[in-house]
């Protein structure tokens, strides 16, 4: 007997939500509880520190801002790859995607540099208090968006076929991707001033 | 969803990229060139970037109560996190103020 998954498309009408959407903002919901507890430990490391010192005399402000501009215009991209779909223009969509997915890995190079130059100057997490807790949330956010990548990487290789069968299936998919996208965006514009300005 | 529709809801997910942009550039460019530090000043620039994203790129603004439930929980659950940080350093068992955290600058200059 050939039974269909209810509420891939249409939303439930208890939660007005599809079932890929509510299953991202759950996920999404215990992201916050993961980072936050991280961004909690960093507020109860620095309060306790005799000294604590100050972001930008140890780390790259400039290249920083570079990556957040970069993390920033890939959201956008993301927009625009799920408004493609929306208009019905699978060649537009693909584009974007693209983009969104390179921008992601243009932030990766940049932060793997950065990384090189503390290393090279024998700064490791267990050098200090500061390194240990930047390194702990810059890479958990660099698996993060490492993930991220590689599931655009999918939808723009892969995504077609779905296309093809099940159109709004599809887009959705690209919808509840694009706030994992937002998310790991949200998480970086926290963690820019926290580590590297205050 | 009409064409209309989207790209009204795509030019105004561009004005809001524009805005987080602009607001991360005068974060970036206000620290390099200061020499004190803007702690409150990025804070709440930030602050203002995370809710703009959360409530026009990700949609929290217009979705139902499920999601706005989910996000109220995990905002009750960051606030007994955090409060726990700062009281633990407000209210000290007697005995301990001699224990802090290593001090992270001295560290560092070592290295």
């Amino acid at each position: 007997m050939d039974m269909e998954i209810p509420y891939t498309t249409k939303p439930r009408p208890d939660t007005g939500l599809y079932n890929g959407k509510l299953g991202m903002w759950l996920f999404l919901a215990s992201e916050v509880m993961l980072f936050g507890g991280l961004f909690s430990s960093y507020v109860f490391l620095r309060v306790g520190a005799v000294e604590w010192p100050r972001g930008a005399d140890l780390l790259n402000v400039p290249l920083a801002t570079v990556n957040t501009v970069i993390l920033i215009t890939s959201s956008m991209a993301m927009v625009m790859a799920w408004a493609s779909l929306k208009m019905d223009d699978f060649a537009k969509y693909k584009r974007y995607i693209f983009i969104t997915a390179g921008l992601g890995v243009l932030f990766l190079v940049i932060k793997s540099f950065e990384y090189a130059d503390k290393f090279s100057h024998e700064h490791y997490p267990s050098t200090s208090t500061f390194y240990a807790i930047y390194f702990t949330m810059t890479g958990l956010h660099v698996i993060h968006l490492f993930g991220g990548v590689l599931v655009c990487l999918y939808h723009g290789l892969f995504g077609g076929r779905m296309w093809k069968s099940e159109p709004e299936r599809f887009t959705n998919r690209i919808e509840v991707t694009g706030l994992y996208w937002h998310f790991v965006d949200l998480v970086w514009l926290l963690l820019f001033p926290t580590l590297y300005l205050t | 969803m009409s064409n209309e529709s989207v790209q009204s809801q795509v030019r105004g997910h561009f004005r809001i990229f524009l805005g987080v942009l602009a607001l991360a550039v005068v974060s970036g460019v206000a620290t390099i060139v200061s020499d004190g530090p803007l702690i409150p000043v990025v804070l709440i620039i930030a602050a203002v970037q995370a809710t703009l994203v959360l409530a026009f790129l990700m949609h929290a603004k217009s979705e139902g109560s499920w999601v706005r439930g989910t996000l109220a929980f995990c905002g009750v659950f960051l606030i007994v996190l955090f409060s726990i940080a700062v009281l633990a350093q407000s209210d000290r068992i007697e005995g301990t103020e001699s224990i802090s955290a290593p001090a992270a600058a001295d560290e560092a200059e070592e290295h």
